[in-house]
């Protein structure tokens, strides 16, 4: 929350008026609500810190989708490579707008296109810069084969399957890399690969 | 940040453009510890525990980013396997997102015998309260102990930067190192 007063403050001159009272409030408000659920300033997916487990992509030239939290203008995501091939893809994706479980990723904002899955080990892929809002964007990996894993959730270790738990939150879509121009999720999916906003 | 509690209006006082500005951050504040997700102070999201145990290294803290707020007194793990010593703490934050990291120390228990097998509760010296994102929990062990917690998969990573660090010390010391090792793979604290 070390951020909130430069969003909208009060000079110890100013008399609000009835709309800039109503507008400060709003502007302040929001922020504390994206704050509430991911304190962290910065964007990310799938809990990075608390899960280690080691996940594929369930199948060949898949992507997964998973929805950010957290706000912040971002150049690369960032995954952990633990077993490297092939070729992977990142992408940011706008949300479809749709409220609770119906939200989905929609247009294609940026992407690395189709590139040679990094090194084991911690790597950023760039994107185009994006300027990120909680909940309203989705991040986007696709990966060409099931040799290359990335470190995730402790949910399921040996590969992310469909289940329709997390609706509005993660999910796959098949025979989708690199990440497609529209987002596609075939089906949701609990395990998550984590993913970091980097600015 | 020492503006967490809430702020109420004396009667009949004045209230002018800047001080409406503080009370309401100090009581939006204290309304984001309370309604945060999750309400207690803890390293990460407990019902994202997958029932993993990490083995901690010899001589070393590790330090987890607050996800919920509230006040203090001791910290709570699970212990899988007991061994040597542990000590708890709590840090405030500088730094902002990825560059966030633990500070200053701001309660301790020392050095104690690390709890037997089970649910441990281990008192600070004092209470503290904590503010989502804005303070760190700590553990530092002399041996190696074996907690809940995150497991498997390569510990040191910048995937954990702003979120989870590590480095040599025990017990938790007055100041974290300016340039701690990020992980992903931390012990599952609880503020209690």
């Amino acid at each position: 929350m070390t951020g909130w007063t430069t969003l909208d403050t009060w000079a110890d001159t100013d008399v609000p008026s009835h709309s800039d009272l109503n507008a400060q409030m709003r502007d302040n408000l929001l922020h504390l609500r994206e704050t509430l659920d991911w304190p962290y300033g910065f964007p990310a997916c799938g809990e990075p810190a608390g899960r280690s487990a080691t996940v594929d992509l369930w199948r060949a030239n898949a992507c997964i989708y998973e929805r950010f939290r957290g706000s912040g203008t971002i150049t690369a995501l960032g995954i952990h490579v633990l077993t490297s091939s092939g070729n992977i893809g990142v992408a940011i994706y706008a949300d479809n707008a749709e409220d609770g479980d119906a939200a989905a990723p929609a247009a294609r904002l940026a992407t690395s296109g189709a590139v040679a899955c990094p090194a084991a080990g911690f790597a950023s892929v760039s994107v185009a810069s994006t300027a990120i809002t909680s909940g309203q964007h989705w991040a986007a990996l696709s990966v060409d084969n099931l040799t290359a894993n990335f470190s995730g959730s402790a949910m399921n270790t040996s590969g992310i399957g469909p289940t329709i738990v997390h609706r509005g939150v993660a999910g796959i879509g098949e025979g989708a890399h690199p990440p497609p121009a529209t987002g596609n999720v075939g089906f949701s999916t609990a395990p998550h690969i984590s993913i970091v906003g980097v600015a | 940040m020492t503006w967490t509690a809430p702020r109420a209006y004396p009667v009949a006082l004045l209230v002018d453009a800047d001080d409406l500005n503080t009370y309401w951050r100090d009581n939006f504040n204290h309304l984001r510890a309370t309604l945060s997700a999750p309400a207690i102070p803890c390293t990460y999201t407990l019902d994202n525990w997958g029932g993993n145990t990490q083995t901690l290294a010899a001589t070393t803290c590790y330090y987890g980013r607050v996800r919920g707020g509230g006040t203090v007194d001791s910290v709570a793990f699970h212990v899988t396997t007991s061994a040597g010593d542990v000590s708890v703490a709590v840090y405030d934050n500088t730094g902002a997102a990825r560059s966030a990291r633990p500070n200053s120390r701001q309660q301790t228990s020392g050095a104690v015998a690390c709890p037997a097998a089970g649910a441990a509760d281990v008192a600070l010296g004092g209470s503290v309260a904590v503010t989502p994102g804005d303070h760190w929990l700590a553990i530092s062990a002399s041996s190696t102990p074996v907690l809940a917690g995150g497991s498997e998969n390569p510990a040191a990573s910048n995937l954990g930067a702003g979120l989870a660090y590590r480095e040599t010390a025990h017990p938790a010391p007055a100041s974290a190192s300016a340039t701690p090792t990020a992980i992903i793979n931390q012990p599952l604290l609880i503020g209690a």
